[in-house]
């Protein structure tokens, strides 16, 4: 076994590669694989272009968000935004800030409480990161809780990027007091 | 085999495969990677794969042709991986996807109706995996949850709970050992159960 194979297995495997691997790693096919750095250490994925998008992923089995899901991962786009062409790595918000964009007390408590599940799923799958940054004890997402765009954002790549932060511009310039 | 001794028109076709396998969640039939039955392509494929320790995993109808594919670790790198602890699950949920693996594959099997693939399993009713007075209702149901947003498990609420799409990232004898400890598990009485504890005894490293 070697020693490359099992670096990159372990990084594949763990989301992060260990101090000391990137070298390694450098030995791997860069039009495959690249070693990306996020905020939670450099991560091991496969090249920005092939990630798949659009038609691409017609019938193919992947996992999709919910609505509730999508909907409030668009809401932390906006409340981390800060005008950038890629969202990552965005501003630190806050858990009420999420509530906020999604409409604040209107959207009442058990809305509310759907939103905080979806933030902490979205933390699960490392699309959002919630907790102090460099904090490492978990965190689940409540009031003042602080919030950012999670090391998976960091992976995103592609013309469809550009497209979504047009829409989270245009969703964030909407909700501007006039 | 490098990527560099492969044509350029080619290369896009290996490459896709690799991202496809990579970025699926289950079986990808196999008319939408027609590259893995390439004779010249496919080595490339798992070289490729390889690279990083994973392997493509061929899933086959009942006459024994090749109707899908999924990637996942290989043989030896889950075993590292495993011995490290990475991706080991806690007691709990372990305890809740044996009971599933019990209901959905081991009882249908002995039954003579084996899923052919255990993803697509008939599922169970949360309320069965209840029947299980050892693990509390609400612990159950917390880890089935736990284990849906990780894909060990498809919890389709009224519909039923069935092993996930994780399980099509097994390699055959990955599979087989869980087969093993779900025998074992069911039947630790049984001389099958003693042989195969013993088998296992004798290959571990000393």
């Amino acid at each position: 076994m070697s020693d490359t194979r099992l670096a990159a297995a372990r990084a594949l495997a763990t989301g992060i590669v260990h101090p000391g691997q990137e070298t390694l790693l450098a030995g791997l096919e860069p039009g495959l694989w690249q070693v990306t750095p996020t905020s939670a250490g450099p991560v091991l994925a496969l090249a920005g272009d092939l990630h798949l998008h659009a038609v691409e992923l017609a019938g193919l089995p992947v996992a999709r968000l919910s609505p509730t899901q999508a909907k409030t991962l668009l809401a932390v786009l906006i409340a981390t935004g800060t005008g950038a062409a890629h969202p990552y790595p965005g501003a630190v918000a806050t858990v009420d800030d999420v509530l906020t964009v999604l409409g604040g007390t209107a959207i009442g408590p058990q809305a509310a409480a759907h939103v905080k599940g979806a933030l902490n799923k979205l933390h699960t799958w490392r699309l959002a990161q919630l907790g102090p940054p460099g904090g490492e004890e978990a965190v689940t997402a409540d009031l003042g809780v602080p919030l950012r765009a999670g090391p998976a954002v960091a992976l995103w790549s592609g013309p469809w990027v550009g497209e979504l932060m047009a829409l989270v511009g245009d969703l964030a310039e909407h909700r501007r007091p006039r | 085999m490098s990527l560099d001794q492969v044509p350029q028109p080619e290369v896009a076709a290996v490459a896709h495969a690799v991202a496809v396998l990579e970025q699926a969640h289950g079986v990808v039939g196999a008319p939408a990677l027609p590259v893995l039955a390439h004779p010249d392509l496919r080595p490339v494929v798992d070289a490729q794969l390889g690279a990083v320790g994973r392997v493509v995993i061929e899933h086959r109808d009942a006459d024994g042709a090749v109707e899908g594919y999924s990637s996942g670790y290989a043989d030896d790198i889950a075993e590292q991986l495993a011995a490290e602890g990475l991706g080991v699950l806690p007691p709990l949920e372990r305890a809740v996807v044996a009971l599933v693996l019990l209901r959905c594959v081991a009882m249908p099997a002995a039954r003579g109706q084996a899923p052919r693939r255990w993803s697509a399993a008939p599922p169970v009713r949360l309320a069965r995996l209840q029947d299980n007075r050892a693990v509390g209702n609400t612990a159950i149901t917390e880890a089935v949850n736990r284990l849906h947003d990780q894909h060990v498990l498809v919890n389709g609420r009224a519909a039923g709970i069935r092993p996930g799409p994780a399980f099509d990232r097994l390699t055959v004898s990955q599979r087989r050992r869980i087969e093993e400890d779900l025998f074992i598990l069911a039947a630790p009485a049984d001389p099958v159960a003693a042989a195969l504890l013993r088998q296992r005894s004798q290959e571990e490293p000393q």
